[in-house]
């Protein structure tokens, strides 16, 4: 097991690691988090479960598993938009009873991240009522406040589990969150160097980040990159022009060669802070951190145990009434929730719209 | 394109912990409670709703109040303290400026840091003392004239008990002006001689951070992390208030050449009234060598008597290996013993340098 102190250093010193067994036994159970306060909050747990759903893909393995929150009875969830990029691969389950819903996109807000989506009846009128979270104010909540989420039991599982309930605190001011562009997470050579490769035109990609969209596309050190989302590129500088304009969780294609052989590969992009901070993939983090991780207009930041999966649930205060989306897993510490002012209004006006689209006036 | 890679964390091995001598200890429970009347109305608010140790909602409500009340007095006194390239926290905890850290922060006496204080001014510290084994270190703040927001410390380590609620104040990731002091809120998992476990989650940059009882008193300073979001390791007040005149005095505490202090291959478990019942036994370890038995209870480790597992723990570690020591035993059938037994040092430790 790895062992990491807490003392942060700057720059690209590469330190030794060191592994050995942990000497003492530690505690299995959490006591904050554990069996004890879930059997004492068993009916907030229960409030909660009936107001969020899991999505996954429709694939074999049927991951990822993320979670969605009810926010219309008529079937409307919202999810977090870069989790979930391509819609009709994926199914909703709002029990560990039903056979899952496909779904329609109502509004994606690529600058809040949010996703609202209504599930799709097989047959008219078909789809049972769906209990929607009740809001409440996000501002008046400070450091310090228990507020609580329902937690994807097993991320790692595709199976469905009922959800459990954690419960954490407020732990830093609210803020914005600036967003610091996409990357893609390679190191790439300079003109001379992709020149001498002999290759030709292009740039060559010296290495590649520990769990980056790059590595997760199959990127390769080694590789000559040749268009970026349809557009030439000649050198370094003119790929991180094209990468900043767009957003992480945006799907872009890549044309690269390899060897002499081309090759054509969609790769997602992530927060380029995450791919730095995690570059030599020292998660830290235990569990991962979300693809999208900023660029947010305001935020609630707690300590609640939750994964990247769980991100797309509500957060709760204790008396079940929700106060805003978690949107962002950013670090081993702190998890990012989108406080309910604001996408209120907005969510208003897609539901109003969605649900009393405007007529065509017939014509005398 | 550079790599900069901006936050990266150094890995290293664990550091076994060593012990208290139990002088101090006990001058230290009297200190506790001299200073018990200041707190005596905290303690009888906990007595409402039973123990401090519970999760019931009540319960929650009560420390939520607890931790609101505290944190905007607490917070003063948390501080980002930078040497060379890394970024860690300190707490401020006498007028005069004096601040509580962790070891491999200051790294060595007279190491000149840049403080900056919650408000986002910028101040000076330099190191003092420390005792790298258990991972306590101290500093000051320059300017001594400055009247410091500081916070008051639980000097008696044993009071801290597993499954009392806690919470950790930090700077993770360094200072973030629009962020502040961040708070997390838990419960103490394990206590050992020198260290504290929780459930409140460290991570990088939170170093030498503050972590408090319900009553706004500090326990313990961020040390490790494992990788586990269980995994939080603090140093308790056990070490700091050992060695806290030679530590102020810029001394590095040099408690054992190597290693952890004495080691006995026992499992001991809490017996009542006192004492500790010896559950297992490691084979061919010093306590079994000495003829000790599973079902004997330990009662006097030289003329002390035993409390509990801890203060034994702590009794043994504060011993250098290869000392002898004359043990008190009661065998399962009652009848009482002498043992004589030589420390050991526990296995993993031998010297590699």
């Amino acid at each position: 097991m790895k062992f990491f102190w807490l003392h942060v250093v700057f720059g690209l010193a590469v330190l030794p690691a060191f592994c050995r067994d942990v000497p003492d036994s530690l505690l299995e159970q959490p006591l904050l988090n554990g069996p004890e306060l879930r059997r004492e909050l068993a009916g907030l747990q229960e409030e909660v479960r009936t107001r969020v759903a899991w999505v996954r893909t429709q694939e074999k393995d049927q991951m990822p598993l993320v979670m969605a929150t009810c926010v219309g009875e008529e079937g409307y969830f919202l999810l977090k938009a870069s989790e979930v990029v391509q819609l009709e691969n994926y199914r909703l389950h709002a029990s560990l009873e039903d056979e899952g819903f496909s779904m329609r996109e109502v509004r994606r807000d690529t600058e809040l991240d949010l996703l609202l989506v209504q599930l799709i009846a097989e047959e008219p009128d078909s789809l049972p009522p769906f209990e929607a979270v009740r809001w409440t104010p996000a501002t008046l909540m400070s450091r310090g406040n228990w507020v609580c989420a329902a937690a994807i039991t097993d991320p790692k599982s595709a199976a469905l589990r009922p959800p459990d309930l954690r419960v954490g605190v407020i732990s830093a001011g609210s803020r914005r969150i600036p967003g610091m562009g996409a990357a893609l997470g390679i190191q790439m050579a300079g003109p001379e160097e992709t020149a001498g490769s002999g290759l030709g035109e292009g740039v060559l990609i010296k290495s590649v980040a520990a769990e980056s969209p790059a590595q997760q596309a199959g990127l390769r050190k080694g590789d000559l990159l040749q268009q970026v989302a349809g557009q030439a590129v000649a050198d370094s500088k003119r790929v991180n022009e094209v990468v900043q304009k767009h957003q992480p969780g945006d799907l872009i294609v890549v044309q690269l060669l390899r060897g002499i052989k081309p090759l054509s590969v969609r790769v997602r992009l992530a927060s380029r802070s995450r791919v730095l901070a995690n570059w030599e993939g020292d998660d830290y983090a235990n569990g991962g951190i979300s693809i999208r991780t900023d660029a947010f207009p305001m935020v609630l930041q707690h300590d609640l145990p939750l994964h990247p999966q769980d991100m797309g649930g509500a957060l709760f205060d204790l008396q079940g009434l929700a106060l805003g989306i978690n949107i962002a897993r950013s670090d081993r510490i702190s998890t990012f929730a989108l406080p309910v002012e604001v996408f209120r209004e907005k969510l208003e006006d897609w539901l109003e719209k969605d649900r009393h689209p405007p007529k065509a006036i017939p014509l005398r | 394109m550079r790599i900069c890679v901006s936050v990266r964390l150094v890995m290293m091995v664990l550091l076994v912990l060593a012990g208290a001598p139990v002088g101090l200890v006990a001058a230290e429970r009297g200190a506790d409670v001299a200073a018990a009347g200041e707190v005596g109305a905290d303690v009888a608010a906990a007595g409402e709703v039973g123990a401090d140790a519970g999760a019931s909602l009540a319960q929650l409500q009560w420390i939520q109040e607890r931790v609101q009340r505290w944190y905007p007095k607490l917070n003063r006194s948390v501080v980002v303290l930078r040497s060379g390239d890394g970024t860690a926290t300190g707490v401020v905890v006498s007028e005069d400026g004096l601040i509580m850290t962790a070891a491999h922060v200051t790294s060595k006496p007279g190491v000149k840091m840049a403080v900056v204080l919650p408000d986002g001014t910028f101040a000076r510290a330099t190191a003092l003392g420390l005792d790298p084994t258990t991972d306590a270190g101290l500093a000051q703040l320059n300017d001594r004239e400055t009247k410091w927001p500081f916070v008051r410390i639980q000097r008696y380590a044993g009071a801290v008990r597993p499954g009392q609620w806690c919470f950790a104040l930090g700077h993770p990731g360094g200072w973030d002006a629009g962020r502040g002091v961040v708070l997390r809120v838990g419960r103490v998992l394990k206590v050992t001689a020198n260290s504290l476990q929780t459930d409140c989650v460290l991570m990088g940059g939170d170093s030498g951070g503050p972590l408090f009882d319900v009553q706004g008193r500090l326990i313990g300073i961020h040390s490790q992390i494992w990788e586990g979001r269980q995994q939080n390791m603090h140093v308790s007040m056990a070490p700091f208030m050992r060695s806290w005149e030679a530590m102020k005095g810029s001394a590095v505490i040099q408690t054992w050449g190597t290693g952890s202090g004495g080691y006995l291959g026992l499992v001991p478990v809490s017996a009542e009234p006192f004492g500790v019942l010896v559950e297992d036994l490691v084979p061919e370890s010093p306590a079994a060598l000495a003829g000790l038995l599973a079902g004997d209870t330990v009662l006097r480790v030289g003329r002390e008597e035993v409390q509990d597992d801890l203060h034994f723990a702590a009794l043994i570690r504060a011993r250098a290996p290869g000392e002898r020591l004359r043990l008190q035993v009661k065998a399962a059938g009652g009848e009482l013993r002498r043992v004589e037994v030589v420390l050991g040092q526990r296995p993993g430790e031998g010297v590699t340098e």
